[in-house]
């Protein structure tokens, strides 16, 4: 097997020239990286930092001592925190409902468009849009959509028989319209990444399994199932980390309400540090967060990886 | 086992081209029949019509008698062997050999004893456990041969299935196919534009040409008795020379005016046919070099090309360019003036419709 | 009743070819349709919602003929209560593009250094720009808030400029080093031997050659800025505020002023429209990173 070059260092450079075209190689790569690399360590890398040392302090914005050391008392006041404790079971909640759903439909949509019939392709096209526009946007008008009073949910509720329904200020109900409204914007997204998956399947694989004598369900779960699944793995946390930092729609649709029930963790972290400006105890919470990311992101890495190997 | 019959069978794809036009041919029980001809010719998509990757648009296709034009893919009792081996990229070796016995759902026992014995018959047990991303080629066409071995098949259809080898692993592998080959009895289809390697392994072999059937029959039929100029170009290495004659009698012919002696059989079928326009063929092996004589055909050497034992010589004739192949210690020095001999009876004459003209020895 | 052309080769990825093969197009044609429409219904809701008179909004049953008024947009753009929409919107185009060209600039530049050079780390370098794709603003907005506060910035075009810029990076990066990739590097050894600098060859042969890219991550990058909601709401007031921090403030107005807000909502969700047609080749490979081709 060959490797494909495509870095300079397997350039056989001339000899005598080789030291002044090494120390210019190192200039250009130091020149070209440098600048991004400044961005993102002072953007990202110095506020982790900072996060764990504001973690560790009193800070309160609102009153007027200076902030005070504090060790983890932070973290300790979280572990007994019983909303802290809620805000992680919902959006535990959150996210298993929304992805699961969005995987669901999305994988079986990739199918139903996984076809060269005329127009499909432009019907396909036209889904993408839920995912692109601005999600504060789509919070208003599901917001307006799940109106107890004028909304266009009820409407179709009541046409099918039912009464009126306060969606957003029920119990359980606002969390499911929650959810309702994250799986219309983002399984679109999930139907298009199985969709390319889909298209990138080799062909003459299934010729030779049908040459074998599979059968159509033995083909789905033993060939095109298995050949899916790093899109399938990389989708899932790709969505499962975006719902886990989503913030716009309970901002617009709920704001944590009805009591707790919609309080997913960046909820509570949000007015905790911005309303209530208690920015240490916030700063904690970032940086349980963060550290949950981190694991998911390392995987998605690996799974990143791994793909670059499989043929 | 099977005999396998196309009966006037053809396919037009949807955007109109017409892959194969109105082939008839049988496919004897246990030979291995090769698919000769360039690329486009239509021998791929034979072979594909045959194992239900495509359809038939016209006329059907029987095995032992039974139509199986019809039939998806997964009924007819074929394995197929393809070019770029057409493996399962998520499985390992093992695995891919077994997927044929696990489709239908044989006990995993007798699965793990089928394929380590086909692995053993290929030399391949210590590969049973890699993917075919960490196989070369030929370790990679092995495991395609394995899994249609396991099956036991009725017949073997092999899509070019040495193409992206290396020349030496592409002797080795096809001396092995035909070992294996003879040794099962299976009926096999062997689709290849390389005639070396048609030669070497077929039992019959049928050349075609944009989508028809040109002649079929065993490699020196071919080579003896090619029944048209497409034939005769394409089947021998170096290929034919063909230079243009006049018509000077009922049975006599001349190149330039140079008189060409013609065996008797051919003289008839001179006889036979008004054509004016006829073409003479000459293998490169069938001419002699040597000093120029008169009211012969001369020539001027062009090119010398040594290739070991013989030697190929390139001469500019009156009448076109020939090319020859003589004993390496016999060769000319370029720039030479020879002349060019041959033997009546190795001559090959074809009309204006590019048939050949029946000599009308042994049977074609 | 032929419902569209299907070919031998239509049914890919192992689906069989069914003797029937009508009712499963008509089938699909079906789903597709009502799961595109139900994709575009709410879309729809919000621009007719904005041209509706307040009555029609606040109607039950929901009004669906109506006299379409532009009203509401007049109201938000000039009029409303002193916050006019004008001067979000412009916020909004400039920290976009600015950001944006920022991004595709320094991007370019580090995705060209990951895809041709080689040195100490690289690997782990690589992996952590794309792990900060990850990075969770609600996280990030405590120290950042500080961080921008004490550097005298809130307020400020530059700080969201640079946070947008942060943000996009990963994403410029982890695509356009794919696409540097397959450049032949036969091409930029030609320019090499030619007496060019790497620098020069940067800029004169590898960056024309990956136009297709560059224009699918600025279009995105783009499009991630002109959202994103919760950096520009918790550092900017009025000088730099954007759309998003305008339509946050709905729930102040009582949740009244739908109209209006709906409007805003329009002008908010129109560039999107008219990007994505032009965006839709590399968009996968664009928003899964690579991953998927």
């Amino acid at each position: 097997m060959e490797a494909s070059r495509t870095d300079y260092f397997s350039l056989g450079e001339p000899k005598p020239d080789s030291m002044k075209l090494a120390v210019e190689r190192r200039r250009a790569t130091w020149l070209l990286i440098a600048p991004a690399f400044a961005v993102l360590l002072g953007l990202n890398l110095f506020p982790i930092v900072y996060a764990l040392y504001i973690s560790c302090h009193y800070w309160m914005l609102a009153r007027p001592q200076p902030p005070r050391f504090a060790g983890l008392s932070n973290y300790q006041e979280l572990f007994f925190d019983a909303r802290f404790r809620n805000s992680v079971l919902v959006s535990l909640k959150f996210i298993v409902l929304a992805v699961g759903i969005e995987m669901l439909l999305g994988f079986g949509l990739a199918f139903v468009f996984n076809t060269r019939l005329r127009g499909m392709a432009t019907l396909r096209k036209l889904t993408l849009l839920p995912s692109l526009v601005m999600p504060l946007v789509v919070g208003l008008v599901w917001f307006y959509m799940f109106n107890e009073n004028f909304g266009i949910v009820n409407w179709f509720w009541v046409m099918l028989g039912g009464t009126r329904v306060p969606f957003l200020t029920q119990g359980a109900l606002a969390l499911l319209s929650i959810v309702a409204t994250d799986v219309w914007q983002w399984t679109p997204f999930v139907m298009l990444v199985f969709f390319a998956a889909l298209q990138a399947l080799p062909e003459y694989v299934y010729e030779a399994a049908r040459i074998d004598g599979l059968s159509g369900s033995q083909i789905f779960f033993r060939v095109t199932l298995p050949l899916l699944r790093p899109a399938i793995l990389i989708v899932l946390i790709i969505r499962a980390v975006d719902a886990l930092r989503s913030l716009e729609l309970v901002f617009m649709m709920t704001k944590g309400g009805p009591a707790g029930d919609t309080e997913v963790l960046p909820w509570y972290l949000y007015t905790t540090g911005f309303m209530s400006l208690d920015l240490g105890y916030a700063a904690a919470m970032a940086v349980l967060m963060l550290a949950l990311v981190t694991i998911l992101s390392q995987l998605f890495v690996r799974l990143l990886e791994s793909r670059e190997v499989t043929p | 086992m099977a005999r396998i019959e196309f009966k006037g069978v053809s396919k037009t794809y949807p955007d109109g081209t017409r892959a194969i036009v109105d082939l008839n041919l049988v496919v004897e029980d246990g030979e291995l029949l090769c698919l000769l001809g360039p690329s486009g010719c239509g021998k791929s998509s034979t072979i594909r019509v045959l194992a239900g990757l495509e359809t038939v648009s016209d006329g059907m296709i029987l095995a032992d008698n039974n139509r199986i034009d019809h039939l998806p893919p997964q009924a007819r009792d074929c394995a197929m062997i393809f070019e770029n081996y057409a493996l399962y990229p998520h499985l390992t070796a093992f695995e891919n050999i077994a997927m044929p016995l696990r489709a239908r759902r044989l006990p995993a026992s007798e699965i793990k004893a089928r394929v380590t014995k086909i692995a053993r018959i290929l030399r391949m047990e210590h590969l049973m456990g890699r993917r075919p991303s960490r196989l070369s080629g030929g370790e990679k066409q092995r495991v395609g041969i394995g899994r249609a071995l396991v099956r036991e098949p009725a017949m073997f259809l092999m899509d070019e299935p040495l193409g992206h080898l290396e020349a030496y692993l592409r002797v080795e592998l096809r001396a092995e196919i035909r070992k294996l080959q003879e040794r099962l009895g299976i009926t096999t289809i062997y689709v290849t534009h390389d005639q070396e390697e048609a030669a070497a392994i077929a039992d019959r072999i049928v050349v075609m040409s944009a989508g028809r059937l040109q002649q079929v029959g065993s490699f020196l039929d071919l080579f003896d008795r090619p029944v048209n100029r497409f034939v005769a170009e394409f089947v021998g290495e170096p290929p034919m020379v063909f230079l243009p004659v006049e018509r000077t009698n009922a049975d006599s012919i001349a190149v330039k005016g140079v008189r060409i002696p013609l065996s008797e059989p051919l003289r008839a079928a001179l006889r036979a046919t008004q054509d004016r326009e006829l073409i003479l063929g000459i293998r490169p092996n069938d001419f002699s070099l040597g000093p120029p004589v008169r009211d012969h055909l001369n020539g001027t050497v062009t090119l010398v090309q040594p290739q070991g034992d013989h030697a190929i010589v390139a001469v500019s004739t009156p009448a076109g360019p020939a090319t020859a192949i003589v004993p390496s210690d016999r060769r000319p020095a370029p720039g030479a003036t020879i002349g060019l001999t041959f033997a009546g009876e190795r001559l090959h004459l074809f009309d204006s419709a590019a048939r050949a003209l029946n000599k009308g020895e042994g049977g074609g | 009743m032929t419902v569209g052309l299907v070919r031998n080769k239509d049914l890919k990825a192992g689906v069989r070819r069914s003797a029937a093969a009508w009712p499963i197009g008509t089938l699909r044609y079906l789903v597709a349709a009502i799961f595109t429409g139900f994709c575009l219904f709410p879309l729809y809701v919000i621009l007719t919602t904005a041209l509706k008179t307040e009555t029609a909004i606040f109607a039950w049953p929901p009004v669906w003929n109506f006299r379409p008024t532009l009203q509401s947009f007049y109201n938000a753009l000039f009029v409303f209560g002193g916050r006019s929409a004008i001067s979000y919107l412009i916020n909004s185009v400039i920290i976009s593009a600015v950001s944006t060209f920022l991004a595709v600039v320094l991007g370019a530049m580090a995705a060209y250094g990951f895809a041709r050079f080689s040195f100490a780390g690289k690997r782990h370098l690589a992996f952590w720009i794309l792990s900060t794709r990850f990075a969770p603003p609600v996280a990030f907005i405590v120290p950042i808030y500080l961080m921008v506060q004490k550097a005298g910035m809130l307020d400020s075009h530059i700080a969201l400029i640079l946070i947008y810029t942060a943000m996009n990076l990963s994403l410029v990066i982890w695509i356009l080093r794919g696409f540097f990739s397959e450049i032949p590097i036969e091409i930029e050894e030609a320019a090499l031997v030619d007496g060019y600098s790497r620098l020069q060859i940067f800029w004169r042969v590898a960056l024309p050659l990956v136009r297709p890219g560059i224009v699918s991550t600025a279009i995105l990058s783009a499009i991630f800025s002109w959202n994103e909601f919760l950096y520009a709401m918790v550092l900017t007031q009025s000088k730099a505020a954007t759309l998003p921090v305008y339509l946050a403030g709905f729930s102040n107005s009582m949740g009244l002023a739908w109209g209006e807000y709906m409007a805003v909502g329009t002008m908010a969700v129109l560039p999107i429209l008219v990007f994505t047609f032009a965006l839709q080749k590399h968009l996968v490979r664009g928003l899964t990173f690579g991953a998927v081709k």
